[in-house]
């Protein structure tokens, strides 16, 4: 257990640091379409579940980051650690075990869309067979809008990463940068799909849209809704939709990839010495066959 | 008073429940099922909610209501004037016909009310 512990905090403590770079880069890349952006996560997520990485010479993760984890690892934390785990999963499913109590009263409306009283928020809940819940408060015309943006959710597979993050999540709790991450990402997903249902609307639907964003913004859950988080900006992707120039995409994938070979890899460890070693018998070798006969 | 608020679909459910009363409970979870398609045991929950907030009660396993429907609708109506308008009902009319002017209808239904309301103190 201790063992498996080791591993952990230390891949925690080395992937950890992604988060910052993508961070970074997530600002950086603030124009590009938010389905592109929103993908940087996957980054941080590689590195999480990937034990095994590449080792590289481009690597800017500091050697000395993994000698502390080692170090920091050899303590007897395997309890709390997992004692936190099971906190978390408990929590989750709690959650969930409220939230489809109160579903058992939804009425089927239409398709896979289910409404309910005394919902929060709209949702999404289910993977493989989602189904899309309303407050039942909504008007018709504003649960069309509605609509749209969950459906946009189901077609994303959003279901599906957010629990995946969440799953995340309950393994490296004790991260503060991942925490971060997980907020950021829930934030991001939201922009991607508003993004996407503004897209295809007109200019003034895309007002009423906006409007319902501010009074439908609710507290970050584990399952894609409508509120959720960052209404400032979200209000300003919608109104401010533009269509993306074609340079994003590119310009997208390098900056990615180069990030991705500085921060996906580890450092070449010990390749100083057998390199000083190779030069240095470079050296002496021309040193004889230099030498004056 | 009863302050409480249905929401859409418990409203339709007590609608079923005052169009049928009195009705036993079971009959009325049929009819849940029926219209809600709901599992048995959710209306009976959302009966007891609704018996808790003093709207219906069961005796004997049939279901009759504690306040009529127009009473249950005229309550709320008083409680939100009370909330939003002080319990102020001419400044409640001035809101609600502000955006929307009244027909000829309305106003005249209006008119009759005032004048068949029964004034308690001559002065």
């Amino acid at each position: 257990m201790t063992g498996l512990f080791t591993r952990a905090l230390k891949m925690a403590m080395v992937s950890g640091w992604i988060v910052l770079p993508v961070c970074l880069l997530r600002h950086v890349l603030r124009r590009c379409p938010k389905k592109y952006t929103v993908c940087l996560w996957a980054l941080v997520a590689v590195r999480l579940v990937c034990p095994v990485t590449v080792h590289s010479s481009l690597s800017l993760i500091p050697q000395r980051l993994e000698l502390a984890a080692s170090k920091l690892a050899t303590l007897p934390l395997g309890a709390i650690w997992l004692a936190g785990m099971g906190a978390m999963l408990l929590l989750g499913f709690f959650r969930l075990l409220r939230l489809t109590r109160r579903l058992k009263e939804a009425v089927l409306w239409k398709d896979n869309v289910w409404v309910c009283d005394y919902l929060p928020t709209p949702f999404v809940l289910g993977v493989f067979r989602p189904k899309i819940y309303l407050p039942s408060c909504l008007t018709p015309e504003d649960a069309q809008l509605v609509l749209a943006h969950e459906r946009e959710h189901v077609r994303r597979l959003d279901a599906l990463w957010k629990i995946l993050a969440y799953g995340l999540l309950c393994v490296y709790w004790f991260h503060p940068l991942l925490w971060l991450a997980y907020w950021l990402f829930g934030m991001d997903v939201e922009l991607a799909c508003d993004q996407a249902t503004a897209a295809k609307l007109s200019g003034q639907k895309r007002q009423e849209y906006a409007e319902l964003i501010i009074v439908w913004a609710a507290p970050a859950a584990p399952v894609p809704g409508f509120g959720s988080h960052g209404l400032k900006k979200r209000i300003r992707t919608v109104l401010g939709y533009r269509k993306a120039s074609r340079w994003s995409l590119p310009v997208f994938l390098v900056t990615t990839a180069l990030v991705a070979a500085c921060f996906l890899t580890s450092p070449m460890s010990g390749m100083d010495a057998p390199v000083q070693e190779a030069v240095g018998q470079f050296f002496s070798q021309l040193d004889t066959v230099a030498a004056p006969q | 008073m009863n302050n409480f608020q249905l929401g859409v679909i418990e409203g339709q459910f007590a609608d079923l429940v005052w169009e049928n009363e009195p009705i036993t409970a079971a009959e009325l979870s049929h009819k849940c099922e029926e219209v809600f398609h709901w599992k048995k045991t959710t209306s009976y929950t959302v009966l007891k909610r609704l018996c808790n907030k003093g709207l219906f009660q069961t005796k004997g396993g049939v279901v009759t209501s504690l306040q009529t429907r127009d009473e249950f609708y005229s309550n709320q109506s008083r409680a939100y004037v009370d909330a939003h308008f002080g319990g102020d009902f001419p400044s409640f009319l001035a809101a609600f016909t502000a955006k929307k002017r009244l027909t000829a209808d309305e106003v005249a239904a209006l008119r009759r009310i005032v004048a068949e309301y029964p004034q308690e103190t001559g002065k």
